[in-house]
């Protein structure tokens, strides 16, 4: 496939946070974000395979920092969205619009 | 650095997780946000914390596995492995595996059937065999107790060849034989009043000479045992049971050195028993050490259960002799009270497991037959699958893949489902086994089993056979599949099943149904036998009675005259209050174990020689005994006040006695000698119908009720009273009443008649339950593997099915073609299994009650059933057949 294709819905999820989170989108934090802003519970499996998918998609991308914290030792991974992952999250809205117009009033009467 | 939380997160669960990450440096970095995590939790809830850890942690072990398996490149590219061709051997081990488990998690349900038949297999056959390990093989945990026997007197032709013994004649084997390095004895069981710190209550006493622990060869737990001291005995010390300590005393070792009062005598507490032990009391409170061989021993009943201990040379047999040429002379040294009375020693070991061995042995059996079954029907299922994958087998052959592989790849499915077995198996083991040790005691005398735990030798023997079959039927195919040409099965225009395997997977269903039906059938006797037994009449009405025993103990009742004005005054209160119908007393209740006999003869008839004497149970009543009990007056009366004046010597018997010695008349009237205190005879005035004294199982002994008032030889009498309502009510009342007339009184082993009815045929009703639970599992066994045979046998002729459709056969033939060989098979395994059933049938012989092992009811309802499970199961891949189409035919191309 030319293009990456469409994002999945988590997927979508999963970057908005990671640029919302900006200068610390650790994936603790970025997972934290998507629960407290959806209201739902997130699999921890599925969310490390998601961030791992969209790094080996090139859509994501990230950097070892040390921790602040004294008492982790593990690595910490601050996750930043590419130029790729910013346009995958444009052509996605963007179909999301075009197949939303006109329907404008019975979306918004679900809220 | 700051210093390290108190504690992290479990360790064992973090090193499962380390473990299911993927490589490099992305599961360390997953690994590090969950801890943090932790940490935040573990804070403020470090219990919550560690649970919700290892949840979380299971999670997400679980999720990168099952990824890993699913595909495996992503993660290998993700952790920034190489992808190499060239796989090492380690590499290309861990690619077997995946692929392996990677093509079982595609059959689900394949995959479930074989782990649960196998865990099913396993789990019932050691949980079984480790409680019979326990209960039966483990030895005694006494010193040496190969060498210890159980001593009883017997006098043929009674049933009963346990009896207790006589202390003057257990003196005389004890002073004679010198096959036996000591001869000592225990009394009967008895109530007694024990009063320590401040309080009073009863419990059950054992009076022991001094040296029966040290014969035994047990150790105390505490303390010690008694002195054994050759010149002068010492009495009057007291050894607690471990239970009684811990109830009692809390288990404070103050305990030991403190003293206690024994009906009424004062007493020293010496040392605590083991929790296991065993010999002649189940729930003994204590042991009261006198000299028991004292005083004059002739003619002063038998009470003691004596053992002995044989030197290291003598042989069971030599001390049998000597025993028995003693005996002999005891009998005619004292015609009387010895005639006809032998010795009957037996290994203590047969005498402690007694009848439970027959059970649990055919429980075993029953277990066996399962594994077996289990095992034919894992069999069966990897030879199914091996054929269905002949042609996936061949397709990777031609293209390229090596036969190596190919084995191992099947050698590793079949490894993996043979370890999940075992490891589900294991646990089921584990449960079974705890959930027997608990229940089993409540229903058979299970020395032992409380301790009995999953027997890691069992375990290993069970999992190590396990494995060698997952091996074994993983292997067959590995190796048929390697010979096999790939272009002869590609080529196959025909796909039906080869004839040879076919026949093969036959046989096994047959075995299978058979093996089922001898379990079913075992079950349906052992059922019918337990109808049978519980429509027996009792002879008493169990329900509404309420019962509890007083103890007279102390110097204000050692005049006969105080115990019973004490019992009659008890029973006419009890008599007079509203909640109450009716209310007695007798010293042994029916079905309760315990009871007192002594030989009788007729006296209106020449009297037969002491030998040929008859024994029976004696039973000495007051109040309205027969009345609250609910035992039927046939003939004649019950006690009244005309039977308490002094002399009056009056008898009421049982039906079997009055029928036995008087099958033409009324016994009404007739003189009875009883060898009981003096040699006047007792006159009968009442007929009374049968109680089964022994439990439902054993025919109706013969019974003499004697007035208590006229005979108040014993200081106990169990008060049994009839309630309006509910008889657990009446307890305060005749707690209350007791009380009211002694307030230093304590009422023991208060309990609903109905109680021991239910028991006496609880280790039948358990027995039964179990067999049926096995043979069910059986059946489902059996029947799963019918249904896998059946249903892979269509799935392979779908293309046969459809062209017969095509051709014009109705879907009610190929329906009916289906069925056909379902039923075929299992009649062919119901015949063979009837077969079986009835040339093993003899085995349960014993445990039947009033039924055959050839029972035709019980055989052909278990025939019956499972041929309609048959039917059944066949129906659903027939019903399948009927609805293919010419279409689905060309499909399978």
């Amino acid at each position: 496939m030319g293009s990456q294709g469409f994002l999945g819905e988590f997927e979508q999820l999963v970057l908005l946070a990671v640029i919302q989170e900006g200068d610390s989108a650790f994936a603790l934090e970025v997972r934290r974000m998507i629960e407290d802003r959806t209201g739902r519970s997130i699999s921890r499996g599925a969310f490390y395979t998601t961030l791992d998918r969209l790094e080996r998609k090139g859509m994501a991308t990230w950097t070892q920092e040390t921790p602040k914290d004294q008492r982790r030792r593990a690595p910490l991974r601050l996750y930043r969205v590419t130029p790729e992952g910013l346009d995958a999250l444009r052509e996605s809205r963007r179909a999301l619009d075009s197949l939303s117009r006109g329907l404008d009033a019975l979306l918004e009467r679900g809220r | 650095m700051t210093a390290r939380p108190p504690s992290g997160p479990p360790r064992l669960v973090r090193r499962l997780l380390e473990w299911a990450l993927p490589g490099a440096r992305g599961g360390a970095a997953i690994m590090g946000d969950l801890d943090q995590e932790y940490r935040e939790m573990a804070a403020t809830r470090p219990r919550t914390a560690r649970w919700w850890y290892s949840w979380e942690a299971v999670k997400l072990a679980g999720h990168f596995l099952f990824e890993r398996i699913k595909s495996p490149n992503s993660f290998r590219e993700a952790s920034g492995q190489r992808k190499s061709s060239n796989l090492g051997g380690l590499e290309r081990f861990w690619r077997t595996t995946r692929l392996g488990l990677r093509s079982l998690l595609r059959r689900p349900g394949f995959l479930t059937v074989t782990i649960l038949t196998m865990a099913v297999g396993i789990g019932a056959n050691v949980a079984i065999f480790s409680v019979l390990k326990t209960v039966l093989l483990d030895p005694l945990p006494y010193q040496d107790p190969s060498r210890l026997l159980a001593i009883f007197e017997w006098k043929p032709p009674r049933e009963e060849r346990t009896n207790v013994a006589n202390p003057g004649n257990v003196l005389a084997w004890r002073e004679g034989a010198e096959s036996f390095a000591s001869i000592s004895a225990v009394s009967l069981q008895m109530p007694a009043t024990v009063s320590s710190r401040g309080s009073v209550e009863e419990a059950m006493v054992q009076y022991a000479h001094p040296d029966f622990f040290h014969t035994l060869g047990i150790q105390a737990a505490r303390g010690r045992t008694f002195l054994v001291n050759e010149q002068d005995l010492v009495e009057g010390e007291v050894v607690l049971s471990h239970r009684y300590w811990t109830e009692r005393f809390r288990g404070n070792p103050d305990a030991i050195g403190s003293t206690i009062e024994v009906n009424g005598g004062l007493a020293e507490v010496v040392g605590v028993l083991p929790p296991i032990y065993i010999a002649f009391g189940e729930g003994t409170a204590l042991w009261y050490s006198i000299d028991v061989f004292q005083g004059d021993q002739t003619n002063s009943g038998r009470w003691l259960w004596p053992v002995g201990r044989l030197t290291e040379q003598a042989t069971v047999e030599q001390a049998t002799d000597e025993l028995d040429a003693i005996a002999s002379g005891l009998q005619s040294q004292f015609p009387d009270f010895n005639g006809g009375w032998t010795v009957n020693p037996v290994p203590l070991r047969n005498h402690v497991v007694g009848d439970v061995q027959k059970v649990l042995w055919l429980l075993m059996g029953a277990v066996g037959l399962l594994l077996l079954i289990a095992s034919v029907n894992v069999a069966n299922l990897f030879l199914i699958r091996a054929t269905e994958r002949q042609k996936e087998m061949a397709v990777r052959t031609s293209l390229g893949a090596s036969r190596s592989s190919l084995a191992g790849q099947l050698l590793i499915e079949s490894l993996s489902i043979a370890g999940l077995g075992a490891i589900l198996g294991v646990i089921l083991a584990h449960a079974g086994t705890r959930a027997m040790a608990v229940r089993l005691p409540a229903s058979f005398s299970l020395p032992r089993v409380e301790s009995a735990g999953v027997d890691g030798m069992v375990l290993l023997v069970a999992v190590g056979g396990t494995l060698i079959t997952g091996l074994a039927f993983g292997l067959v195919p590995a190796l048929q599949g390697a010979k096999t040409d790939p272009s002869s099965v590609l080529n196959s225009e025909t796909r039906g099943p080869s004839r040879r395997t076919g026949r093969v997977r036959n046989g096994l269903v047959v075995a299978e149904v058979a093996v089922s039906l001898v379990l079913l059938s075992g079950a349906g006797l052992l059922g019918r036998s337990l109808s049978k037994l519980l429509s027996v009449d009792p002879g008493i009405e169990p329900d509404q009675v309420l019962v509890g025993r007083v103890n007279l103990s102390g110097s204000a009742y050692e005049e006969d005259a105080a115990k019973v004005v004490f019992f009659q005054g008890l029973v006419e209160q009890l008599q007079a209050r509203p909640e109450i119908i009716t209310a007695g007393g007798v010293t042994f209740l029916p079905m309760d174990g315990l009871g007192a006999a002594t030989t009788f003869y007729p006296l209106d008839r020449p009297p037969p020689p002491p030998d040929e004497r008859l024994a029976a149970d004696i039973r000495n009543v007051v109040g309205d005994y027969f009345g609250a009990m609910g035992i039927r007056l046939l003939q004649g009366r019950g006690f009244d006040e005309r039977d308490w004046p002094e002399g009056m010597r009056t008898a009421v018997v049982n039906r079997t006695l009055a029928e036995k010695h008087w099958p033409t008349e009324t016994a009404l009237g007739k003189p009875l000698l009883i060898s009981w205190e003096t040699e006047e005879p007792w006159e009968i005035v009442g007929v009374v119908e049968d109680v089964r004294m022994g439990g439902l199982a054993e025919d109706p002994r013969e019974v003499i009720y004697l007035s208590y008032p006229r005979t108040p030889y014993f200081s106990f009498l169990q008060i049994t009273a009839r309630a309006r309502g509910n008889p657990s009510n009446l307890a305060s009342i005749l707690r209350d009443e007791v009380r009211g007339r002694d307030p230093g009184l304590p009422l023991g082993s208060v309990r609903v008649m109905r109680e021991l009815v239910s028991a006496s045929s609880a280790a039948p009703r358990m027995t039964a339950f179990l067999m049926l639970l096995f043979a069910s599992a059986a059946t489902v066994l059996a029947v799963v593997g019918l249904y896998g045979t059946l249903a892979y046998a269509v799935s392979r002729r779908v293309r046969e099915i459809g062209l017969r459709m095509a051709i014009g056969a109705p879907p009610g033939a190929i329906l009916r073609m289906v069925v056909r060989q379902g039923s075929t098979l299992a009649l062919t395994g119901i015949l063979a299994g009837g077969l079986l059933t009835l040339a093993g049938g003899r085995v349960m012989a014993s445990l039947l009650f009033r039924i055959e092992p050839a029972d035709p009811v019980a055989i052909g309802g278990a025939a019956t059933l499972l041929f309609a499970v048959a039917l059944l199961a066949s129906a659903v891949p027939a019903w399948r057949a009927a609805r293919v189409t010419p279409v689905d035919s060309l499909r399978e191309d």
